[in-house]
């Protein structure tokens, strides 16, 4: 937990040094997701994706020369999906985990003709749970249970991607892998982390 | 006419007959039903949930909790949400703990054939506990651990409750469910009880819950011990104690030829058994005939088997609340009335046995009572015997211990006698095989007792006598004389189930080396004899009698005495 708090107070805290020192490029952005689960020791090709929106806001501080420091603010969907078969019959499982995620990335930005430029972006993200819930379908019968409480509030974790910008479009492509198991209470032995996909397009201001 | 109103009403009658047969039996949703799907639900989640078997949730609370949601839940539906509440509470089956979260197919063991009752279990329920089986993971369970290396289970943190001894109804039903569980996942011979043993957690949930006071609590539960026909599954209370009295009888009978004959008058206790003799019939005790006493008390007895049951009615049916008795015995063809006095239980003391340990009969025929001999003994013992013609080992009796240290001067060399069956706590609900286990000389032995050998038994027999008596079976030339022994073999594990009761039960199965079972059959004498009602009166031990015969004519005894049919 303690560990948790540290990451994200740093987060912030750079954030607000960021605000007042740099000069300020805000924009929004938003797109898809495309998620899944990592499990630790497991082949987690049998999850297949979840495809979810995630909206947000970024601010972007050049801090040296073509190096950018970019926090975001984003409401994200995750979680991932399950198709089986029980008894003969189709069963799908659907976990949607939603969270408020903040991710911290560094830019490094190369100007390409005609007002396009690509940018490599790394970092890392936090991000606090706001909700969780289960949805099992299963020969026409579907089920759906809060599971908020089996889940862990906070999620930290990497992102590496790619931006292309145009005049004052962003579109990027990143991936996100969380470091933290999601579970609250492990019953399985298995350690699962969240893993995302995201293609989003942004304005900046 | 009349013939063809006639045959109308009987095809209506026959249709009627055929509609009703044909009609799906409709399962019962009624409470009675849904307790015992909690039951089932509840001790599943016990030992499958790995949170659960952590113990760090009072496990028992929830069932109390889920007792009272199932009892109010008049839908399916609700029922499984109480049923989903108490799977939440257990830590839940949390579907992204598992790389394949879906259940593949319905399980097909027996074990969870309930799980198919689509009347109490909606398919979520059942898909929740399927993905549980599916991906078993319970290192180590607080409610059952193995305790000896034989492979008995301990039971001992499961919370006794032992007072008040009139538990409210919750934890009446606790009792029930945590003893049908247990019995349901651990007793290695849940097989051959006889019946099915969750018609038994549905006929006793009524009786239990119902139950209005302590005595009736205490009663319900020992008949429900009494339904695994195993005569290790004593049960116990203060309240039972009280129930049966506290007054001892100062005699022993036995039931011989369907009567109930005096074998013994104990003379070294503070009590009087007013005249009455060894060989006297009892027909009545108190004015009630001794065979409608045996009828009453029976469903209270835990016995593998009928002789086994006569025999520890044999002790129940005259002890009392009160010291005087009451009897009314036939003696040389008159009926006479005899007035005890039984003994408090806190003046009664196990009578003297001043037998002698072994002995040389007349003819050079060695006779040990295995009740007596311990282990020290054997070697001085086996050095007199070495030179009679027969050993008879009886073991109509409670042996110490003494079959290792015997069996390796009556065989030439080692020799398989056993196997045994013990609880999988990776799988619980199924057993591992163990052995065969060896009794006979490490190194062949040329000098072993060469003379016949004959293993005396009958309903006493029971337990490590019944594995004694399949040790001393090895030896080359053993014949094994008497009647059906208690079936009940393997060491007993023990478990508290509220109010102050404590159970046991057969916590290991013990089996021939071929297979062959012990347990409600016992040991298969190879020469049937019993003693007869006119042997006893006379003093005559037939069974001893029948051993000397065999040894002295020393012709197969298969060859004259037919096997007869034995009832299991």
């Amino acid at each position: 937990m303690k560990r948790y708090l540290t990451g994200l107070s740093m987060i912030l805290w750079l954030g607000a040094v960021g605000l007042f020192a740099l000069p300020l490029d805000l924009g929004v952005k938003g797109g898809l997701v495309f998620s899944n689960f990592r499990f630790s020791g497991q082949l987690a090709e049998t999850w297949k994706n979840l495809v979810s929106l995630r909206i947000g806001a970024f601010a972007s501080f050049r801090i040296f020369k073509n190096i950018y420091l970019q926090p975001e603010f984003l409401y994200s969907r995750n979680g991932a999906r399950f198709m089986g078969t029980y008894d003969g019959a189709g069963a799908e499982v659907r976990e949607h985990l939603s969270y408020l995620e903040f991710p911290l990335l560094a830019k490094m930005r190369f100007s390409l003709r005609d007002d396009f430029s690509l940018s490599v972006l790394a970092g890392g993200f936090g991000s606090l749970k706001i909700g969780a819930k289960s949805v099992v379908e299963y020969g026409g019968e579907s089920s759906e249970e809060d599971i908020k409480d089996e889940i862990k509030p906070l999620d930290f974790g990497v992102v590496f991607g790619a931006e292309l910008g145009w005049k004052r479009w962003v579109f990027d492509i990143r991936c996100a892998l969380g470091l933290a198991d999601l579970k609250e209470q492990d019953t399985s032995g298995n350690r699962v982390y969240n893993r995302a996909l995201a293609f989003m397009l942004g304005y900046r201001f | 006419m009349k013939l063809k109103i006639g045959s109308l009403v009987l095809v209506f009658l026959l249709t009627l007959f055929a509609a009703a047969y044909a009609l799906p039996v409709a399962a019962e949703f009624d409470e009675t039903t849904r307790l015992a799907a909690l039951a089932k639900v509840w001790g599943f989640l016990k030992y499958y949930h790995p949170v659960v078997a952590q113990g760090n949730i009072d496990w028992d609370e929830q069932l109390v909790f889920a007792t009272k949601r199932a009892k109010s839940a008049g839908t399916r539906a609700e029922f499984n949400a109480a049923l989903n509440e108490l799977i939440r509470n257990a830590g839940d089956v949390n579907f992204l703990n598992y790389p394949r979260p879906v259940p593949e197919k319905s399980s097909n063991d027996p074990l969870f054939g309930w799980l198919k009752d689509q009347t109490h279990f909606m398919w979520y329920t059942v898909f929740k506990l399927e993905l549980l089986i599916e991906n078993f993971n319970v290192n180590s369970n607080r409610y059952c651990k193995y305790v000896y290396t034989q492979g008995n289970l301990d039971f001992s943190n499961e919370n006794p409750y032992s007072s008040p001894s009139y538990p409210d109804e919750e934890h009446r039903l606790l009792a029930l469910f945590r003893y049908w569980n247990i019995i349901h996942y651990f007793f290695p011979y849940k097989y051959l009880i006889g019946c099915d043993w969750e018609d038994v957690l549905d006929e006793f949930v009524p009786k239990i819950r119902d139950a209005k006071d302590a005595r009736e609590y205490h009663l319900a539960i020992r008949e429900l011990t009494a339904r695994i026909n195993d005569s290790h599954a004593a049960t116990g209370s203060q309240v039972l104690s009280e129930c049966w009295g506290l007054y001892y009888p100062p005699f022993e009978v036995r039931h011989v030829e369907n009567q109930t004959i005096v074998t013994r008058i104990y003379t070294h206790l503070p009590a009087s058994a007013g005249g009455l003799l060894v060989g006297d019939i009892i027909l009545s005790a108190d004015g009630t005939a001794a065979e409608t006493l045996r009828k009453e008390k029976a469903k209270y007895v835990q016995a593998s088997n009928e002789p086994t049951l006569q025999r520890n009615l044999n002790s129940l049916i005259f002890r009392g609340r009160t010291e005087k008795l009451h009897l009314t015995v036939r003696r040389d063809g008159q009926e006479i009335g005899i007035d005890v006095i039984r003994c408090y239980y806190e003046n009664y003391k196990a009578p003297p046995d001043d037998a002698a340990v072994w002995s040389v009969l007349e003819g050079n025929i060695g006779y040990v009572n295995m009740g007596l001999l311990e282990v020290a003994q054997v070697d001085e013992m086996m050095a007199k015997l070495m030179g009679t013609k027969a050993i008879i080992f009886d073991i109509r009796n409670y042996p110490r211990s003494t079959l290792y240290k015997i069996g390796e001067y009556l065989n030439p060399e080692q020799k398989s006698f056993y196997m045994s069956t013990y609880a999988d706590l990776s799988s619980p609900g199924h057993f591992l095989w163990k052995g065969p286990f060896f009794v006979g000389p490490s190194s062949s032995n040329p000098n072993y007792y060469k003379g016949k050998v004959a293993v005396l038994i009958n309903e006493t027999t029971q337990s490590q006598a019944e594995f004694t008596s399949m040790a001393l079976q090895t030896a080359p030339r053993a014949v094994v004389i008497g009647s059906q022994t208690a079936g009940a073999d393997g060491n007993v594990s023990s478990v508290w189930l509220p109010g102050g009761i404590y159970t046991y039960f057969s916590g290991i199965g013990i089996y021939y080396p071929d297979g062959r079972e012990t347990q409600r059959i016992g040991i298969v004498p190879d020469i049937e004899s019993k003693p007869t009602v006119n042997g006893i009166r006379i003093g005559r031990d037939e069974v001893l009698e029948r051993a000397l015969d065999y040894i002295d004519k020393g012709a197969s005894p298969w060859n004259y005495v037919p096997k007869k049919e034995r009832n299991r």
